[in-house]
């Protein structure tokens, strides 16, 4: 996933040794999950999937595929892992995917209190949520937003690692920033994804997605966002 | 929320692998932990910076300890990561990692201009400075990995933290 994970949970809630057993626990499952799905790897399964070595997909190559499929269609095709050149690549999706994961191993540990941040997409555990900040596109110390999170946030943009976002349907990529609140942080982040490059037209889909809201900052630093998307106080 | 346990975790592409070699004492829980799983098992760890010192357990680093705990915090030094540099900054309390920061990013002057040519210089979106205020997580775009690890290798390299 050539990020870098940050792992948090509450002292006060589990014994530091319940905690050190999910974190490696969570360690494992990432690395595992980076050995499968790493596009880098040329003995990954999903690159010999991708070179058609694979007949029989695993369990889990088998539901990235269905995520996938179900994300190009929530998106209208604005994420299309299958629109990627090399051929099917469901990078854009694996990372929230394993986040997701990896907040359920923490959940299973016993933690009520935690949060689970891949490369800026953030999975929150907490009764009542958490405050998340959102990194302003043109200031990396600053913020653009403080938003209450109580299950997923995540955030695309193109300032970290450049233009690296492409749109399947040829045009220009809509947002310099673009940011998702919602239930689970597979479908925040490929919206998150969609947003960024589809920008008022993923909008307008968002708004008919029930308990998912986004905003995103365009070229001329404009903000969009959903009707239900509502900012907190740092 | 009360006081979180920061830990860095795992990060794909070789970051575990040089905490692990040069890394954390015992204290350090996860990371130690994952790391020591990581070189037991052989698996090919991918930071260059990684490979030529391969090392035992941290187990043993820590009852070989050092006379004094390492305190401290250092700014490792900028890396190239593809679109400009980043600088890693690393807080190190009694032997153990507390904080783990990018300090400095900077992008290529070729890709900042390209940045400029799309952004009109006022934003009409807000700027609120994230110092000062009780915000633990931000969400931002995704960076990548190798550069992030070298510049913190680095860091603790500034400490004497083996």
């Amino acid at each position: 996933m050539g990020t870098v994970f940050d792992l948090f949970a509450d002292e006060s809630d589990l014994g530091i040794e319940a905690i050190n057993a999910a974190f490696e626990h969570a360690c494992n499952e990432l690395h595992e999950l980076d050995d499968r799905f790493s596009t880098y790897k040329p003995h990954s399964e999903l690159s010999r999937f991708r070179c058609g070595e694979i007949d029989s997909p695993s369990a889990l190559l088998d539901e990235v595929i269905e995520l996938s499929s179900r994300a190009c269609g929530m998106s209208r095709g604005y994420f299309d892992p299958w629109a990627m050149p090399g051929g099917f690549d469901p990078t854009g999706l694996v990372k929230g995917w394993a986040i997701d994961r990896v907040a359920k191993i923490f959940r299973s540990f016993g933690i009520t209190i935690g949060a689970v941040n891949g490369g800026g997409d953030i999975a929150v555990i907490n009764p009542v949520g958490q405050k998340v900040g959102v990194q302003h596109p043109l200031d990396r110390v600053a913020m653009c937003g403080v938003v209450w999170v109580e299950s997923a946030i995540a955030t695309s943009g193109l300032y970290e690692r450049g233009n690296h976002l492409r749109n399947p349907f040829g045009g220009d990529v809509a947002a310099i920033s673009a940011t998702v609140v919602g239930a689970e942080l597979v479908f925040c982040d490929v919206m998150a994804t969609a947003l960024a490059v589809g920008g008022k037209e993923v909008l307008y889909l968002l708004e008919q997605v029930n308990d998912t809201e986004g905003f995103f900052i365009d070229g001329h630093g404009s903000m969009y966002k959903t009707s239900g998307m509502s900012f907190c106080d740092p | 929320m009360k006081k979180m346990i920061t830990l860095i975790g795992a990060t794909i592409g070789g970051f575990v692998g040089v905490l692990v070699l040069h890394g954390p004492t015992q204290s350090t829980t996860l990371t130690s932990a994952s790391t020591n799983k990581t070189s037991g098992s052989a698996k090919p760890l991918t930071a260059p910076t990684a490979s030529p010192r391969p090392k035992k357990s941290t187990v043993s680093n820590s009852t070989i300890s050092t006379p004094s705990p390492v305190n401290g915090s250092a700014v490792g030094k900028p890396v190239n990561y593809g679109y400009g540099q980043m600088a890693v900054k690393v807080v190190v309390a009694n032997n153990k990692i507390t904080d783990v920061t990018v300090s400095s990013l900077t992008t290529l002057e070729s890709y900042s201009a390209q940045l400029e040519q799309q952004v009109v210089p006022v934003l009409k979106s807000e700027v609120l400075q994230a110092n000062g205020t009780h915000i633990l997580l931000l969400t931002g775009a995704t960076y990548t990995s190798e550069a992030y690890a070298t510049s913190l290798q680095s860091a603790l390299n500034k400490l004497h933290f083996k």
